[in-house]
């Protein structure tokens, strides 16, 4: 057990050491947040143009605008709309000074004849490229409270006509990131945001990109030990299950350290850059999923790392581990490939299937759990089968994992491998 | 201390013979094992260091079987493999922490081993730079270096002077030559010279078979009035080339100078020289191939 710790020890570090680790797992998020930290700026936090009153988080980056009424209908300033953000005057003449002045953002022009054609004139200096959206929840707020005679809870009740209350008779399903609380928003669909349309694909590229990453970085390490002769040396000092044991939790945990950076990220973006990503307010990703996430990464991870360990004790080379690296992860490439089809039809009979054949399913499943609706049954199904499959490889490949293979200078084949591994399991 | 090599037997698949009826005795001193490549080096020195097992035959560490109880000699064995790489991005110190850990070294114990043998292996200025940016020797230097934390009683390196440039080759020889003491060491190498630098044995391997094995002196008292020297037209070399085994020719001013391996004189005006290892080794792999280049060879 000692020396299992020490290995594991030595891998973690000395990956995590790795600049190219680093740049993956750390460099990229970075990257992401800066982006997102840019374009937040160039849009000076802007609300989107849901027609709805501005949160409170939203109101503090609300700019001043200014409103000339010519069809005289705004006669109160609802009370959520903080006091000074909307100012009235008699012209457009006015209007237009006090935007030179820069006392005002922006100001909008209500046409005479608003009631019959909802015609508004929005006028506003020089907008960048990245703020071209117009800033009007305030004022379309505004105009719908007093067409209803100043009744802002009547306002409310028009954008928001039902509270619905849903009983499902059929088992508890997992709810995903983007379930029906998130649609049934004011002003705001599924459909509506890409970023949410578009998440259980992210979801699905992001850990096919974790387990890949994760398992590859076992293949780098035995081969390359393999190849610098510094496995004959551990060899004499530990036994070829403490190797493999050892390697696989380090390499895991280094591989967690990069999921959880990356996740991290895609939880920070969604938390904080929803106004800039207009995502709907109060959007996070369920806990539940993250804990799904982290049962199918480890699992998946355990499953084809065990994998990519037995190629690595059969390539006698580091420039051969690309093919190595097909050979292995080609189901999962498949799974990969079929879930950028299957994301539109998510519970579909293949979709199912593939969410619970071990091989797939780390990635499938997690893509399916994200969008939400997956009875408990089948998580529970598919982690089980997945762990069992694990299990089994990873018994399967401690048995493959000795000086015949470890010493030995053939090419690496995929029937060579397929055959060890199949007379070993 | 006593190391022995028992009619020792390797099969690979294929029924290729690694090894074949191999026994030798050993006993503290430096044995250099040479041969060609292939023939069979690396597969004895993992055995005897317990990495792989013989199909047949056995291997006794003062009278233990390495291949049932490994552990004894494991305690006891240094062993630098063939083509050693390391972590680039390790350090000497990191790299030797790891494998004084693995190996069962007491932290403050490790500690001060490494500090001492990075001053023996001349490494200790350079010992907080990364690995991936030390040259070949150095990276050999450091290999020693690891074999030797366990202070052992049985040393074994294989073909460790291979890729180095000559400046690095005479530097690790003479470490080699140091290191011989109370234990055992065996080098594993195709160079002659490196043999003749550091070896108190020679054995002599082909084809899995050992064809010799004995002291340098006896090695050449073998070949005395065997080797032989003469200047003769470049224009008759190619038909010498064919008759006898040419250990070296070198071309001069008067002609060509050749020194041959035969048993008497190739010509009339031949002169017999002092042999060297060199010559022997070229003496007994030649006659276990059967060519002895020419009808006067051994």
């Amino acid at each position: 057990m000692r020396k299992m710790i020490l290995v594991l020890r030595h891998e973690l570090l000395t990956t995590i050491r790795r600049p190219s680790f680093l740049l993956v797992a750390f460099g990229i998020p970075l990257l992401a947040i800066l982006v997102l930290l840019g374009v937040t700026i160039l849009k000076g936090g802007s609300s989107g143009s849901g027609g709805i009153a501005p949160e409170a988080s939203e109101t503090s980056e609300l700019e001043v605008q200014g409103y000339v009424d010519q069809a005289g209908l705004i006669s109160v300033i609802p009370q959520d709309i903080p006091q000074g953000y909307l100012l009235a005057y008699p012209n457009e003449d006015h209007a237009q000074q006090a935007l030179q002045a820069g006392e005002i953002a922006a100001y909008f022009v209500i046409f005479e004849d608003y009631i019959e054609t909802g015609n508004l004139h929005y006028i506003r200096p020089n907008p960048s490229p990245f703020s071209a959206h117009v800033q009007d929840s305030a004022m379309r707020w505004t105009l719908l409270v007093n067409v209803l005679g100043g009744n802002a809870e009547l306002a409310q009740r028009v954008i928001d006509p039902v509270n619905l209350q849903v009983t499902d008779l059929t088992p508890e399903p997992q709810n995903g990131a983007s379930g029906d609380h998130e649609c049934s928003k004011p002003g705001m669909t599924c459909e509506s945001n890409l970023l949410i349309r578009y998440l259980p694909t992210i979801m699905l590229v992001l850990f096919y990109i974790f387990i890949l990453t994760g398992s590859s970085l076992l293949l780098r390490s035995i081969s390359g030990e393999k190849e610098s002769s510094v496995i004959e040396i551990l060899m004499l000092s530990l036994s070829p299950l403490q190797i493999l044991s050892g390697k696989i939790m380090g390499l895991g945990i280094a591989a967690l350290l990069q999921m959880a950076a990356w996740v991290g990220t895609v939880y920070i973006v969604l938390r904080t850059g929803g106004q800039t990503l207009n995502l709907p307010a109060g959007f996070q990703i369920p806990p539940s999923l993250l804990a799904w996430g982290l049962v199918f990464f480890l699992l998946g991870y355990a499953l084809y790392a065990s994998l990519m360990a037995g190629a690595g004790a059969m390539v006698p080379k580091l420039k051969e581990t690309t093919q190595a690296t097909w050979v292995v992860m080609m189901p999962i490439m498949i799974g990969y490939l079929a879930g950028l089809f299957l994301v539109e039809e998510p519970h579909g009979v293949i979709a199912t299937v593939l969410s619970l054949f071990p091989l797939t399913s780390p990635i499938l499943m997690i893509m399916r759990l994200t969008v939400g609706g997956v009875p408990l049954w089948q998580p529970l199904l598919a982690a089980g089968l997945l762990a069992l499959t694990a299990i089994i490889v990873v018994r399967t490949v401690a048995r493959m994992f000795h000086a015949q293979n470890l010493l030995s200078g053939q090419s690496f084949s995929a029937k060579r491998f397929y055959t060890a591994l199949l007379q070993r399991a | 201390m006593r190391l022995v090599i028992d009619a020792v037997s390797k099969l690979y698949r294929g029924r290729v013979w690694g090894l074949r009826d191999f026994s030798l005795e050993l006993e503290p001193g430096v044995l250099a094992l040479v041969g060609p490549n292939g023939a069979g080096k690396s597969t004895l020195m993992r055995i005897l260091a317990t990495i792989t097992k013989p199909t047949a035959g056995r291997v006794t560490w003062n009278g233990t079987d390495i291949s049932r109880s490994p552990d004894q000699l494991r305690a006891v064995l240094g062993y630098l493999p063939q083509d050693f790489g390391v972590y680039p991005n390790l350090n000497a110190v990191e790299f030797l922490q790891y494998m004084a850990a693995l190996k069962g070294l007491p932290g403050r114990a490790a500690r001060q081993r490494i500090e001492e043998l990075l001053h023996v292996v001349n490494l200790f200025e350079a010992r907080d730079r990364p690995l991936g940016g030390y040259s070949g020797g150095m990276k050999q230097r450091v290999g020693i270096a690891q074999a030797l934390l366990n202070d052992p009683q049985l040393l074994i390196v294989d073909e460790p002077t291979a890729g180095l440039d000559p400046e690095e080759r005479v530097r690790f020889r003479n470490l080699l030559s140091d290191l011989a003491g109370e234990r055992i060491v065996i080098l594993s190498t195709h160079i002659v010279s490196d043999a003749e630098a550091a070896a108190t044995e020679i054995a002599v391997i082909n084809g899995g078979q050992l064809l010799e094995h004995a002291e340098p002196e006896r090695l050449l008292q073998a070949l005395e009035g065997k080797v032989w020297q003469w200047v003769i037209p470049s224009t008759e070399l190619t038909a010498v080339k064919e008759r006898y085994l040419i250990s070296s020719s070198a071309r001069r001013s008067d002609g060509v100078h050749v020194r041959v391996v035969s048993e008497a004189p190739p010509a009339p005006n031949a002169q017999a020289v002092a042999p060297t290892l060199e010559d022997a080794y070229l003496y007994f792999i030649s006659s276990a191939n059967g060519s002895t280049g020419g009808e006067n060879g051994p």
